[in-house]
């Protein structure tokens, strides 16, 4: 059943990427209605980190390209400063995605805090975000939420996507 | 070479956004695009509200509904007294040969639907877009004063920027003294007065309007009150931070103004 899901096509499973993908932007829509925008990790970024570490024929940039587009439009910030840090973190995922396959979902929880740090600090260059203490706080605590999400999201995606494509 | 494309096509973007107005129709295919997706994130909030509203009594709709005629009454008395003042003033300001500053503004009622506020962007959006002719550098306001002003359209909708965004500015003086200065947001639900020289005669609580100056804001519109004032030695302006009159985060209902065109009091 794992080599199955292992060997697993995007084009076999297009319809529940592009799902979770739309299911990532609602969700970050809905934090930045609510005053814990800071703290919350980007969804969009979280899910498509997944499927980059998932699919390996594909490079997945066009899509995180367009979905940091679209999260600059949906935040109202420069046209492109999303795509940006989209494109480069998902580059470096794809430099290092075997060896993140490997790992368990716990350490790879560890390396999503690094890489949500990355969006961070590069988000704190681009922005320049003016905060007062309390929002520096949970600015620069946010990549630690992934050390909760990314386990309940991978292990969610992995069972779904087992339950869908593998009989 | 796909990663150095998207790379460079990013800065591209970046640069294009920011130094030119290129992107304007760009940015509203995108907004387009995410209409649904802010419904769909809207709406367990709408079911929540939905829920949790009381279903008042017949009786509290009649007590409501008196004191809604009796304020509509007071506010035409009002309205008839501001339009006698307005024609007073124009054949004032005809006699004296200044122009006139009295703007002809017209209403277009909108509701808020979607409200995002965070120290990168300080943004409302609401359901009236192109088709019902609203158009960019729209201002918006509510009851109490200047909420912002339209940056993007769409066919339904349009987006508003809050005074309070760091990249806002809207050029103001002070009512009490007629000072001229420029309010600038924070980020934090408050604004920042810029300009004001520390000698100038400025207290906690002074109304600040918008001045006209730019053509962008009408005049005489309130959009923020002193609420602290504080003197550095090196700078020879003082810092002022100011709270806005308009409630951003509670209205439901605002008003988009449109300028409507000048009649000459000679014709």
């Amino acid at each position: 059943m794992t080599d199955r899901f292992l060997n697993l096509e995007l084009a076999q499973a297009r319809w529940l990427v592009l799902l979770t993908l739309l299911l990532g932007l609602i969700l970050d829509t809905m934090m930045s209605l609510q005053d814990a925008q800071l703290l919350a990790p980007p969804m969009t970024l979280l899910f498509l980190m997944y499927w980059s570490a998932q699919f390996l024929k594909n490079t997945h940039l066009i899509a995180a390209f367009i979905l940091g587009l679209l999260l600059d439009a949906l935040y109202q910030t420069i046209l492109g400063t999303h795509a940006l840090i989209f494109i480069t973190i998902t580059f470096i995922m794809l430099r290092y995605r075997l060896l993140f396959r490997s790992h368990s979902v716990l350490q790879q929880a560890l390396v999503m805090v690094f890489y949500l740090f990355v969006y961070q600090f590069l988000s704190y260059l681009l922005y320049a975000p003016v905060l007062d203490q309390q929002q520096s706080i949970r600015f620069w605590l946010m990549p630690f939420t992934g050390l909760i999400i990314w386990p309940i999201l991978a292990l969610s995606l992995r069972w779904l996507t087992q339950k869908l494509y593998t009989h | 070479m796909q990663f150095v494309i998207a790379f460079i096509l990013a800065i591209a973007l970046m640069a294009a956004d920011h130094y030119g107005k290129l992107m304007g129709s760009f940015r509203s295919v995108l907004l387009t695009t995410l209409n649904p997706i802010e419904q769909a994130a809207t709406f367990p909030k709408q079911v929540y509200d939905l829920v949790t509203t009381d279903f008042t009594s017949m009786d509290e709709l009649k007590l409501t509904n008196q004191k809604l005629k009796t304020e509509i009454l007071l506010l035409k008395a009002k309205v008839q007294q501001f339009n006698n003042m307005e024609l007073e003033i124009a054949r004032l300001e005809g006699l004296l040969g200044t122009t006139g500053k009295m703007d002809n503004q017209s209403v277009q009622i909108a509701t808020v639907t979607f409200f995002s506020s965070n120290p990168l962007s300080q943004f409302i959006t609401l359901n009236k877009g192109n088709l019902d002719k609203v158009a960019e550098q729209q201002v918006v306001i509510d009851e109490q004063g200047i909420m912002g002003q339209i940056i993007n359209t769409t066919p339904t909708t349009s987006r508003v920027l809050l005074i309070t965004d760091p990249d806002h500015q809207i050029p103001v003086r002070i009512q009490r003294t007629g000072q001229r200065g420029i309010l600038t947001g924070t980020g934090h639900d408050s604004v920042t007065l810029l300009f004001i020289p520390k000698n100038s005669s400025v207290q906690v609580g002074d109304l600040i309007e918008s001045s006209g100056l730019g053509k962008v804001f009408p005049s005489g519109y309130p959009v923020a009150r002193i609420s602290k004032i504080k003197e550095l030695e090196e700078d020879p302006y003082l810092e002022i931070t100011a709270t806005p009159v308009a409630n951003s985060r509670q209205a439901h209902k605002v008003l988009i103004l449109t300028q409507k065109p000048k009649v000459n009091p000679n014709d």
